[in-house]
């Protein structure tokens, strides 16, 4: 693990460098913020960086052709290539309510996926795609 | 059939107005969008980082947008979707339906919620050939959001914008590989926590004061290149450095959607390129008023939120008459430091007991400034801030009680806290 690491404070729009010092992985100094805010969020982010996963995943007999899911908790950053990858897997089918549950407890993360929008199912005869051009 | 209440655009200036004019009293309320669905640009902005100022939690924009959809219906709120505006006469569109043909419609008070779109490639002359492979970064985002299209394997993306850095991410997740974010400002133009999170945690290198002088390629995008710019924003002489990519996204900034204002006659900003409003949100037509993107380009959906409740409610207070005509208005003019305030106008004979939210864009990035309204020489409202960014929006809150100290012209300037000494 890194000695020294700056971490730049996304609390507020001051977006301070915030230096941290760890021999060994060890959180021994916390420079660099101007409030205690950035400190905290330093030592998080430092210690166990955490992220929201949020993609598509493709829908049959819907309007449109995906819909937008996302974790309902953040995962570890480290997981969120793996996650992408077991969620590219899934495929659903329309209609479906926003929240629909897509994957359980994913990678043991204690996260659901879920979908973020309805995915409402295409009419037989209208149009399965439109666009805004069209 | 007239409507007391018009609201043109779906998106979520559209939606709070429309709600907030049914709950102030507007019986009869229809949103007009072109789109098949609602939520506007919402839809497609999957990411979360939405609602936190106003619900006080980290939402997508589909979650977002989905909070006020579920509204319209118990509201007895009417939508008509796949439904374009081609025209403002007098009290009625002229809408153009997929299934209906031309439709007219009678309001008494209109809203424009018409949002914003994006600069293109035409807008900033950047030369070169003409492949394919050249995106704005709103379009690219459309496609594979919502039509589940991707648009290339090796990216490079124009403009440090909050579009640009956030599907910069996306392309990343999705397997492509994002070579460079180009940036032509000496700083950041989106939020420095879409930089973190979406450059930083993906190693994406961020070139400030850069620019793209060429496009390469024939049939598709083979490559760009990148030079310095001095400090006028020019490119800096020399070869400059290629870079190789298959696809370009422009994220170069955004302009206020006007073509039904202007084709009214509304007086607009040149500075924000949206319509002159006064603190009702009414525009200088009469029971014509405006919200959102389209008055200008907002970095925070909560802020257009605010503001379209404003509108909402004052064109329906309008349709009912509950508006007295105003005879004393004062204009608000951005000094020094400042390169916009909106509402650019206010009415003082009425103001319904209600603060004004001055919103503002700084000129520069400062640390340790304050923002003013000076009015006959007086400071009536100031607001401190350690730091300012042109990417962040400021609001200057008037209280009712302020207004009363208003003489004149009201002024929006910067000071730096130094110069109080």
């Amino acid at each position: 693990m890194a000695e020294e690491k700056q971490i730049t404070c996304i609390v507020c729009p001051l977006g301070c460098t915030v230096n941290v010092t760890a021999p060994g992985g060890v959180i021994q100094g916390v420079s660099g913020h101007e409030c205690k805010r950035g400190e905290k969020y330093a030592r998080d982010e430092f210690t166990w960086p955490l992220r929201v996963v949020f993609t598509t995943v493709a829908v049959e007999n819907a309007i449109l052709p995906v819909v937008p899911v996302r974790s309902n908790r953040p995962l570890p950053r480290e997981l969120v290539m793996e996650a992408m990858q077991e969620i590219r897997k899934q495929t659903l089918k329309a209609p479906l309510e926003a929240g629909h549950v897509v994957i359980r407890n994913i990678l043991a993360t204690g996260a659901d996926i879920v979908t973020t929008a309805p995915a409402k199912a295409a009419t037989p005869s209208g149009s399965k795609l439109r666009t805004n051009a069209s | 059939m007239k409507y007391d209440v018009i609201v043109i655009g779906a998106g979520p200036a559209g939606l709070a107005a429309a709600i907030a004019a049914r709950e102030n009293g507007a019986q009869k309320v229809l949103i007009v969008e072109r789109d098949c669905s609602l939520g506007g640009i919402l839809q497609q902005c999957i990411h979360p980082g939405f609602g936190l100022k106003l619900f006080n939690q980290d939402l997508s924009g589909p979650e977002y947008a989905g909070r006020f959809i579920s509204e319209m219906e118990p509201k007895g709120i009417e939508v008509l979707c796949d439904t374009m505006v081609l025209e403002i006469e007098g009290n009625s569109l002229k809408c153009a339906n997929v299934r209906s043909g031309i439709v007219t419609l009678g309001f008494k008070s209109l809203v424009l919620a018409m949002g914003c779109r994006e600069r293109t490639r035409g807008a900033i002359g950047i030369p070169g050939t003409r492949p394919a492979g050249i995106f704005t970064a709103g379009t690219a985002q459309r496609f594979i959001n919502m039509q589940g299209l991707m648009v290339g394997k090796k990216i490079v993306i124009l403009g440090s914008g909050d579009i640009g850095m956030i599907m910069a991410r996306r392309l990343t997740l999705e397997g492509a590989r994002v070579e460079a974010v180009i940036e032509i400002m000496p700083y950041l133009t989106g939020l420095t926590r879409n930089r973190v999170q979406c450059l930083d945690d993906f190693g994406i290198p961020l070139y400030l004061s850069h620019t793209i002088i060429d496009i390469r390629g024939r049939d598709r995008v083979e490559g760009v290149t990148v030079a310095p710019v001095d400090g006028n924003m020019r490119p800096v002489a020399g070869p400059g450095r290629d870079i190789k990519c298959d696809t370009l996204l422009l994220s170069v900034g955004l302009i206020p959607e006007n073509e039904l204002s202007r084709k009214l006659g509304i007086e607009i900003d040149p500075l924000t390129s949206g319509p002159v409003v006064s603190q009702f949100m009414e525009t200088s037509v009469e029971a014509v008023f405006a919200c959102g993107n389209v008055v200008h380009v907002n970095d925070l959906v909560d802020n257009v939120t605010i503001e379209s409740r404003k509108a909402g409610k004052y064109a329906a207070l309008s349709a009912l008459g509950k508006i007295p005509g105003a005879s004393r208005v004062v204009p608000v003019r951005p000094l020094a430091g400042v390169r916009y305030a909106v509402p650019q106008k206010i009415a003082l004979d009425f103001h319904g007991g209600e603060k004004i939210c001055v919103s503002l864009r700084v000129a520069k990035p400062d640390r340790k400034v304050k923002i003013e309204a000076v009015s006959g020489g007086c400071v009536i409202a100031s607001l401190k801030k350690k730091i300012v960014k042109p990417g962040e929006m400021e609001t200057l809150n008037l209280a009712a009680a302020d207004l009363e100290k208003i003489t004149g012209q009201v002024e929006i300037r910067v000071q730096s806290e130094a110069s109080h000494g």
